[in-house]
């Protein structure tokens, strides 16, 4: 590296390489997608909201890949990071080097994102005041971090009287440019990033002058929030069993967590969706959007069931948890099971929030008004069985996404989840550049539909076969081994029978009346859906995690 | 068939190699850990202790050869293994986030013969806070945390890696006197990691020295010692280079004078010496420090501190 300002660049980069793969995949798939999607979908509300969702989530994965911020291994609290204190530089190059590349990132994901993707999708929105509005945001994002919060008052005080002025100005920022103009807008973004810079500045050199008081108060305070939680639970007796004891630490360490966040985003989706909560069909995009987020959230953190502490890099079994008697499938089996109560707990306020937003929004009555034709029509008992029929196969395919994602990294092996991301991101390529292809060749795309609708069958023929082989082989292998009892084996094999029949259910109540040619692809398909081959490579990756 | 309580040999390993990459971690290792010893593996950082350790707790598997842990294969039962076995790996994993309470009440869980009355006096003895966050301790308390939780349901064999790491003596002491006499005196076993000499002497019975990943030294303490001698010789006429003395692991000197770490019988030493023209002087019993200096400093490659950089 030629200069420290190069050198923290190359950081950014290489600590956050998957997250730049990611949000490079989201990029390419909205490129993509601004060029085939046909024009009048955009007509659509929810597609609007959910393309501004995906734009919303776009540039927080921005800000986090080049955003500075370091766990305190003692504390964990975040911060600047405390190993860059030692570097022989001074601390305006510190604060300004990241700050500048965090802004020139926004803005030029904005640029970009304007140009390549929504003007194409006939969008024209501002870019210069965008821009710097975002690049004023990241600056005040990342000064607020930064900040020690010290523990005295006069500091706090301090802190109040910064911070709450510039997060009323970032709410009235809309309304400053309706009201004044791009100038004032613009005016007003550089005053703010000049702002913060100051208040980086500020609290970076407090920091590196060691003022740093603030870590023991964030985990005092922490510490007083558990100890509430556990007086809410009540006294801990001991654990009656091995298997709670190591549920217990599944669920503190991972599902508590994914509750927690699963809660937090819905209840901030649910908050945005408040402004659309009038137009038409406003409730169907809450609950569309809700449930969606719901299964992609947990989906995607079922992986940190695998690990051992979600917080770490590293992705080996700890000699902590390794070195307990227990076997390897047990082990795998409360992962898994940790995974489904999270999901279940998490579903649980995803419900309870949707009658508060209802009548927080005033929206109760359309929500009725929304169910009253097909309960007419179908009568109650058709719309309450439905309805428990496709909750359990929703939670029981976000499930099963969570197990998939588990797997690769319970090997405990970083070749083989990044060799199956890179199927993945392969997989996603082709599809795309065969909607792509399609989209070009409108004359062949019926002659396609037709193709891919007579080897549907046979593929999932397929899939099934290979499921069952897989699921048999693994299963046999892991009984002979030890890995599992035979009530384990038991359970499995229920689990996936009693899913796959919800599955044959909800789908037979869907589309009826059904042809009888269709019902042996639907039975095919209610086989595919549930998990059997993850259930049964499970404690096998687990083990080889184990005695690595 | 034969209780497992009869058994007089507690860890057998037999062949074991395991290469990491172009690395040769472990090169055909053959080791045997008798029942009711305390036995300490010494070797330099990067020996392979680590790896041989964890080997034993099955964390790895032996590339070639076998590991037996109470006559079991700790990958292929590692409940049979592990419910009789107490650890404290190098790195002190313990979750940072579990009070000292909740390490007890989570542990406790795995095992029936957990003692209470035990783990308190333990737990007492450290001056371990119940309420306290394992990730608020300092490292010596942590350590300790990791061994009450190691200890307390009395397990027949306790592994240890590097238990002192990073520890003042005091801690150091505490766990290697107190702890490791209490194990002993059961009648249990000990198996420990550590390149500090004076503590790995002090406790164990048996020693196993391992050098770029193959055992050079393995047996009880006492023979291991009085197998070497430290010896100086005089030469009659100075010598321009060191004296061929067969026997020696190590030699050092210049002229007449010429002091030797060796192996072997003191009176073939004596013999060989004055078949080269010299004779012993003074020989005494070498220390663990010294074996293991004159071992490592036979075939030490380069200089830690490049020889530009030290005169600079």
């Amino acid at each position: 590296m030629k200069s420290p300002a190069m050198a923290m660049l190359w950081e950014s980069f290489t600590r956050q390489r998957w997250l730049t793969l990611t949000i490079s995949a989201e990029f390419a798939i909205l490129f993509v997608l601004a060029r085939v999607m046909p024009h009048e979908w955009l007509e659509d509300p929810s597609v609007n909201v959910i393309g501004l969702l995906f734009v919303i989530y776009f540039f927080l994965g921005v800000a986090a890949m080049f955003g500075v911020s370091a766990e305190q291994p003692r504390t964990g609290r975040q911060g600047y990071p405390e190993r860059m204190y030692l570097y022989p530089i001074s601390t305006r190059r510190l604060v300004m080097l990241p700050m500048l590349f965090e802004m020139a990132a926004m803005v030029v994901s904005w640029v970009v994102m304007a140009m390549l993707i929504l003007r194409p999708m006939g969008f024209h929105p501002p870019v210069a005041t965008v821009a710097i509005a975002l690049a004023a945001a990241m600056a005040w994002l990342q000064a607020a971090v930064w900040w020690p919060f010290r523990s005295d008052t006069s500091a706090r005080l301090v802190a109040f009287l910064v911070m709450l002025p510039a997060l009323a100005m970032a709410v009235a920022w809309p309304m400053i440019v309706r009201a004044g103009g791009t100038a004032v807008g613009l005016a007003i973004s550089i005053a703010y990033i000049i702002a913060a810079l100051i208040v980086a500045m500020i609290g970076v050199t407090l920091d590196r002058c060691g003022a740093r008081q603030g870590d023991r108060e964030a985990s005092r305070f922490r510490d007083r929030f558990e100890s509430l939680i556990e007086v809410i639970s009540g006294p801990q007796g001991p654990f009656r069993s091995a298997s709670r004891a190591q549920f217990w630490l599944e669920w503190r360490t991972k599902g508590r967590g994914v509750v927690i966040l699963v809660g937090s985003l819905a209840f901030v989706t649910a908050t945005f969706l408040a402004v659309f909560s009038g137009v038409v069909g406003g409730v169907r995009i809450f609950l569309l959007i809700l449930f969606a987020e719901h299964c992609f959230i947990c989906s995607i953190f079922g992986v940190i069931f695998a690990k051992d502490d979600p917080s770490k890099r590293s992705i080996l079994l700890s000699p902590f948890v390794a070195t307990r008697p227990m076997t390897s499938g047990r082990m795998a089996g409360l992962k898994i099971g940790a995974a489904a109560a999270s999901l279940l707990v998490s579903y649980a306020v995803v419900l309870a929030l949707i009658p508060i937003w209802l009548i927080a929004t005033g929206n109760l009555s359309s929500f009725g008004l929304m169910l009253k034709p097909v309960v007419e029509s179908k009568g109650v008992g058709f719309v309450v069985l439905i309805a428990a029929l496709g909750l359990v196969v929703v939670l029981g395919t976000t499930w099963r996404g969570m197990i998939g994602g588990m797997l690769p990294v319970l090997t405990g092996r970083h070749w083989v989840s990044n060799m199956l991301a890179f199927a993945l991101i392969l997989g996603l390529i082709v599809v795309l550049g065969l909607t792509l292809y399609m989209t070009l060749h409108q004359t062949q795309r019926m002659a396609w539909a037709t193709w891919a609708l007579a080897a549907i069958p046979w593929l999932m023929g397929g899939v099934l076969g290979l499921k069952l082989i897989v699921g048999t082989v693994a299963f046999r292998k892991a009984l002979r081994r030890g890995l599992i009892s035979l009530e384990m084996l038991a359970g499995s094999v229920a689990v996936w029978a009693v899913f796959a029949a919800c599955v044959m259910g909800f789908m037979a109540l869907l589309l009826r009346p059904i042809e009888v040619s269709t019902w042996i692809t639907l039975a095919i398909g209610s086989a595919i859906v549930p998990p059997f081959g993850r259930l049964a490579l499970a404690p096998m990756a687990l083990d080889w995690n184990r005695h690595q | 068939m034969t209780s497992p309580e009869l058994e007089p040999t507690v860890i057998e390993v037999r062949g074991v190699s395991r290469r990491f990459g172009k690395q040769q971690a472990l090169e055909d290792v053959s080791l045997t850990v008798p029942r009711g010893v305390v036995f300490g593996l010494i070797g330099e950082n990067g020996a392979g202790k680590t790896t041989l350790i964890r080997h034993i707790l099955g964390l790895f598997r032996p590339q070639s050869g076998t590991v037996r842990v109470f006559g079991l294969d700790p990958t292929r039962d590692p409940v049979g293994v592990f419910s009789r076995l107490g650890t404290l790996s190098e790195d002190r994993d313990l979750p940072g986030w579990m009070r000292v309470e909740e390490l007890i009440r989570y542990v406790k869980a795995f095992y029936p013969s957990w003692d209470d009355a035990y783990a308190e006096s333990l737990r007492d003895a450290s001056e371990l806070d119940p309420k306290a966050k394992i990730r608020h301790l300092s490292r010596g308390q942590q350590a300790r945390a990791g061994l009450l939780a190691a200890l307390a349901f009395r397990p027949e064999l306790l592994v240890l890696d590097e238990p002192s790491s990073g520890l003042d003596p005091v801690v150091r002491r505490d766990i290697l006197g107190a702890i490791i006499r209490t194990i002993t005196n059961d009648g249990r076993t000990v198996l420990f990691s550590s390149h500090l000499l004076d503590e790995v002497e002090r406790v164990s019975d048996h020693v196993a020295m391992i050098d770029r990943g193959r055992i050079v030294i393995d047996g009880p303490l006492d023979a291991v010692k009085s197998k070497h001698h430290q010896v100086n010789i005089q030469f009659d006429v100075p010598r321009s280079d060191a004296p061929p003395l067969d026997t020696a692991i190590a030699i050092q000197g210049s002229g007449r004078e010429w002091s030797a770490i060796c192996e072997g019988d003191l009176g073939a030493i004596s013999m060989r010496a004055e078949g080269l023209g010299g004779r012993v002087v003074e020989a005494r019993g070498a220390t663990l420090d010294e074996i293991f200096v004159a071992r490592m400093a036979g075939h030490r490659r380069k200089p830690i501190v490049p020889k530009e950089a030290a005169v600079s």
